[in-house]
């Protein structure tokens, strides 16, 4: 469970990017997080990785402030995390398989085990005849898929995604969402953050709508 | 078993750190060389150097040589005069003829040579026997007393030159030091840098460790370890460099019979220092790697 206390964030430069956000997030629940760009989704969700830290307020994660983490504890925080980033963030000179088999490699599991994972998450996006593939030489809808790839190869009890269908079309972006609600349904918790109506109307779920920084219906 | 494919991921990734990396692995390398070579040299120098001062053997025999025109009385004078000294037991006067011979009589190789000289080279002197051997800091000081007689160019005996040079030599000696030092500090700036360097371009990478959850150790070990092989692979050839550079100085000098000059045998680094070599090899590849990681982990956070 995932709650939020009057939390805000004001970056560098005083720019105000969430304001006494109040929020709370079940496990097991499927999420959207709405808003017209620059509202502060992609803030939100780099908050709940510790990525960001928020100026004011808590975040309290499964009955832990996340504030008070040991820099030790925050890579184990975001192991349980598998975020989807909006620009991918993905190691561009390297493979496909190197890049969604990273999360696994960290954890230390075996090669043979990792190479099966992998391959199964890639079949699952249609990205399997891609793996050997240096991901600078993929297409943006490519790259989105194996960012989202890696956020799901070590199945996570919580998945962050981040505009995770801004680069392709209606199918594929059907095909992922289909993805997203099959592991919701096997309990994954899952927050999507995306001005995408078309998407919030077809999946009828939670959403949460952000203006400006601050939320405007829940 | 977790374990064990982690430390096998690690070395994968180190492999090909160095792999994408190389010419900044050979920069960093060929530093650490270069410092280990030119500080192995200097110890190397110095220890054969000392090996000659800290012999300080009491000699009981001096030589005045007596300037090229000075008169029998004069020199006659002079013989008592020293003779009274404390320190002295016997003085012997010995003439440019007698030098002449009994040199003849040490070295029979020379005689020819001599033969065809016309002049004779060999100054006068007088053989001087203490009543009990000094230490090369005492014989200084009674040479020093000798010569203020003043018909003598120059008083010898085993050691003049040290004896002369010593405060020259310690000084070379911390000066030496000094620059070893200042030298260590830049070549760990240098290799930090570089370091560095190597840092931005994994810059992106690294972020995104961190962010799916690499920890700092998973990080930063294979980086420790690269500047590990560096170090030790650097004082490796700085070593070897050293005992080649060592061997070929003492042909020369055997070639060139300077070798017995000092009645002394050279020797190569012993075992202690060649270990210390290598472990101040690895302080500036562990310093340098801790510098660079640490400032650059704090800017990418
Ligand atoms: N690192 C940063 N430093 C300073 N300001 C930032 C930073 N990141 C975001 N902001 C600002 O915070 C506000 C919210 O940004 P955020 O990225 O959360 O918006 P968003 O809802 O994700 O927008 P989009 O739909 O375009 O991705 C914006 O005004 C943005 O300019
Ligand atoms: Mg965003």
């Amino acid at each position: 469970m995932i709650q939020l206390y009057h939390v805000s964030k004001t970056y560098e430069g005083n720019v105000k990017a969430l304001s006494d956000i109040n929020l709370t997030v079940n496990t097991g629940e499927f999420v959207f997080i709405n808003g017209a760009s620059g509202a502060g989704k992609t803030t939100l969700l780099r908050l709940l990785f510790k990525a960001e830290e928020c100026s004011n307020g808590q975040i309290i994660l499964d009955g832990k402030n996340i504030a008070k983490l040991k820099e030790s504890e925050v890579p184990h925080l975001r192991r349980q995390v598998g975020v989807v980033f909006q620009d991918f963030k993905l190691i561009q000179d390297k493979s496909v398989f190197v890049n969604v088999a990273f999360t696994l490699t960290v954890l230390g599991i075996k090669s043979f085990e990792i190479k099966r994972r992998v391959w199964e998450i890639l079949k699952k996006l249609s990205l399997y005849d891609k793996v050997d593939e240096k991901v600078n030489r993929l297409s943006g809808g490519e790259q989105q898929r194996v960012a989202i790839a890696r956020a799901l190869v070590n199945n996570p009890p919580m998945i962050l995604a981040d505009e995770p269908t801004g680069n392709v079309d209606w199918d594929l972006s059907l095909g992922i969402f289909n993805l997203f609600e099959e592991l919701n349904k096997s309990g994954t918790t899952i927050i999507v953050a995306t001005h995408d109506q078309h998407i919030i109307e077809q999946y009828k779920k939670k959403v949460i709508k952000l203006s400006r920084g601050r939320i405007v219906n829940e | 078993m977790n374990k064990l494919y982690q430390i096998l991921y690690i070395f994968k990734t180190l492999l090909t750190n160095i792999k994408e990396n190389y010419s900044y692995f050979l920069l960093t390398t060929t530093t650490i060389i270069l410092t280990i070579y030119m500080l192995g040299l200097f110890w190397l120098l110095f220890e054969n150097i000392h090996s000659v001062i800290d012999r300080d053997h009491p000699q009981k025999n001096m030589s005045a040589l007596i300037k090229s025109d000075v008169a029998a009385d004069a020199i006659e004078k002079a013989i008592a005069t020293v003779r009274k000294l404390d320190e002295v037991e016997e003085v012997r006067s010995v003439s440019k003829d007698r030098a002449r011979e009994e040199f003849v009589v040490h070295t029979p190789q020379f005689k020819k040579l001599l033969r065809g000289l016309s002049i004779n080279p060999f100054p006068a002197s007088l053989d001087i026997v203490l009543a009990k051997p000094l230490e090369r800091k005492a014989l200084k000081e009674l040479s020093r007393q000798i010569k203020n007689v003043g018909i003598f160019e120059e008083v010898m005996y085993e050691g003049v030159f040290l004896a002369k040079y010593m405060a020259l030599i310690r000084t070379i000696e911390y000066v030496g030091f000094l620059f070893i030092a200042i030298l260590f500090i830049a070549v760990i700036f240098v290799v930090s840098n570089t370091i560095k360097l190597t840092l931005y371009k994994r810059k992106n990478e690294i972020e995104i460790m961190y962010l799916v959850g690499a920890s700092r150790p998973f990080i930063k070990i294979p980086l420790y370890i690269e500047g590990c092989i560096q170090s030790i692979l650097g004082a490796l050839v700085a070593i070897g460099f050293l005992f080649a550079s060592y061997a070929l100085i003492i042909m020369r000098l055997k070639s060139i019979f300077l070798f017995d000059l000092f009645h002394t045998s050279f020797s190569f680094l012993s075992f202690h220092k060649i270990v210390f070599l290598f472990f101040l090899a690895l302080v500036i590849g562990i310093t340098s790697t801790t510098l660079s990681v640490n400032r650059f982990l704090q800017i990418s956070r």
